[in-house]
């Protein structure tokens, strides 16, 4: 089953994990860069930021952009001479 | 950080993240030259709880992602997401050595796509299981990438209503669920 369609696994683990409310892709976009520094920095993101996290478990399109970024900010720390993180 | 020293800092991101050599470095340098573009204009909400450098990256990197998304799936309809993502009926997928709860929980699955879904969250959920992303999703249905996630979120909500009206309980669909890893 898995590898006829591989998506399906994940569509019915998100499916037992769904939370009564869960807000979209665009509402979390904008803390993407918070929750970024703080993993660069290896430090556990605040409370306030906890909805980011539990969205990316949720969401593989935003995960997927949540590890280009942090790719990236690699790549840019490289650029700028400066360590990683907050 | 002047805007030239900032547009260099967001190719030097992009190249890492994405690779030059896969689109060349003319994209890479279309997203910067975009993304500085609306990073200039909104500049004002920049709240101060990331270092600037990581919210401008995270602008080009949605910037860079969304180009690459769109182009993959450009002559793509909405229907011809939906049939990628089909799953085909048990008759189509029984073979000798196939685990009997994984075809029961697969036809559950496959038979609530079908009968609980309205067309709109069946045509989300199987463009999302043919690996479409939300904002081109969105862009076919005409609106945004949080009216996608409802939809698949009041799904996914169906889904497991059906799942567990089938007389599976969470332990034991996970336990069908590791075998998918062992299994294929
Ligand atoms: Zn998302």
């Amino acid at each position: 089953m898995a590898e006829r369609n591989p998506g399906v696994k994940a569509l019915v683990e998100q499916a037992l994990s769904v939370l009564p409310q869960e807000l979209g892709c665009d509402s979390y976009a904008e803390y993407l860069a918070a929750y970024a520094d703080y993993r660069l920095g290896g430090k556990m993101p605040p409370d306030s930021l906890k909805g980011v996290g539990e969205h990316l478990d949720r969401c593989d399109a935003c995960l997927e952009e949540f590890k280009l970024l942090l790719d990236a900010m690699q790549g840019a720390d490289n650029h700028l001479g400066e360590p990683s993180g907050r | 950080m002047a805007l030239a020293d900032l547009r260099a800092t967001l190719v030097a991101g992009l190249t890492r993240a994405f690779g030059q050599s896969d689109f060349g470095s003319t994209l890479i340098e279309d997203a910067a030259q975009e993304a500085l573009v609306r990073i200039v204009d909104r500049i004002q909400s920049f709240r101060g709880d990331s270092r600037f450098v990581t919210w401008a990256m995270a602008i080009a990197t949605r910037a860079m992602l969304s180009h690459l998304r769109r182009a993959h799936w450009k002559n793509v309809s909405l229907d011809e997401m939906a049939a990628a993502g089909l799953i085909p009926p048990l008759a189509a997928v029984v073979s000798n050595d196939e685990n009997l709860d994984r075809l029961r929980l697969l036809e559950v699955v496959r038979t609530s796509i079908e009968n609980d879904l309205t067309e709109r969250q069946r045509q989300t959920i199987q463009a999302e299981l043919a690996g479409v992303p939300p904002e081109v999703i969105a862009e076919r249905i005409g609106t945004n990438r949080n009216a996608v996630y409802k939809l698949v979120h009041d799904a996914r909500a169906r889904l497991r209503r059906a799942i567990l009206a089938a007389g599976w309980t969470e332990t034991s669909v996970r336990s069908v669920l590791k075998g998918f890893d062992t299994h294929g």
